[in-house]
């Protein structure tokens, strides 16, 4: 059963993380640099994490997708390449 | 190599003219102190104009007279941005309409007034028991106006110098 509040917070998360995501893609389209084109991935990665967020919220009753033959959850594996990106990142020279 | 990042300042200066060295450098994609050091050097040789203006180190082609570097100044601070586009929407404004549209105080408001009146930006007229304001040359001040970044720009803008280390 879908929880209303729940519903919404899921739709603004992967509202928000759109919006920065665009912004990142603005930046990197802008300065094309590696560090750049990192938190665009980094980014991408949160907003797909939020997605699938969104997905167990309105469609698998909050249940976790795992990928195939692996069973590791589909959001936490998203948000390591997140956080992977974000040190990326702040490692490489601009 | 040198010679291109001069030209390429000096052709972002004649398209964007008050923009502040920051700015400048983000666009340019070159570190803070090259950027810095091109635009001394081109200053130097009377090829662009720069000035200090509330801190910001703002660009301008050589040549761009006082009061049209006032006006571009203008239209780059947020608040003076936002009391402008109003005079665009509603060509003729009260000061308490302004503070009713802006959300600024009345004192903010007729601060910003007293200093655009005082530069020549605006004029006033009596209305009724009112005084009405408008905008002296409002061409002029659109086309400037409209060479201001929108709110994406701006987050872009701020994004990228976030991760300028």
């Amino acid at each position: 059963m879908l929880d209303i509040t729940d519903g919404i917070v899921h739709a603004l998360l992967v509202s928000f993380s759109g919006v920065v995501l665009l912004i990142s893609l603005l930046a990197y389209a802008e300065r094309k640099t590696s560090r750049y084109f990192f938190l665009c991935l980094a980014f991408a990665f949160l907003a797909a994490s939020e997605v699938v967020g969104l997905m167990e919220a309105w469609f698998l009753s909050t249940q976790l997708i795992f990928i195939p033959s692996t069973g590791i959850h589909l959001s936490h594996f998203l948000e390591f390449l997140m956080l992977a990106s974000f040190s990326l990142a702040l490692l490489v020279r601009n | 190599m040198e010679s291109e990042g001069r030209a390429r300042i000096k052709l972002l200066v004649s398209i964007q003219p008050g923009l502040h060295l920051r700015e400048l450098q983000r666009q340019i994609g070159l570190s803070f102190s090259s950027t810095r050091y091109h635009v001394d050097k081109l200053a130097k040789e009377g090829e662009i104009d720069r000035v200090e203006d509330n801190g910001y180190s703002r660009i301008y082609p050589v040549g761009t007279d006082s009061k049209d570097r006032i006006l571009l100044s203008l239209v780059r601070r947020k608040t003076d941005h936002e009391i402008l586009s109003w005079f665009l929407t509603e060509k003729s404004i009260t000061q308490q309409r302004l503070s009713e549209v802006t959300a600024l105080s009345k004192s903010t408001i007729s601060e910003h007034l007293a200093s655009l009146l005082e530069l020549g930006v605006v004029k006033t007229r009596v209305g009724g028991e009112r005084r009405i304001f408008e905008l002296a040359e409002p061409a002029k001040m659109y086309g400037l106006m409209s060479r201001h970044p929108v709110l994406l720009e701006k987050a872009t803008s701020r994004f990228i110098d976030l991760w300028d280390f």
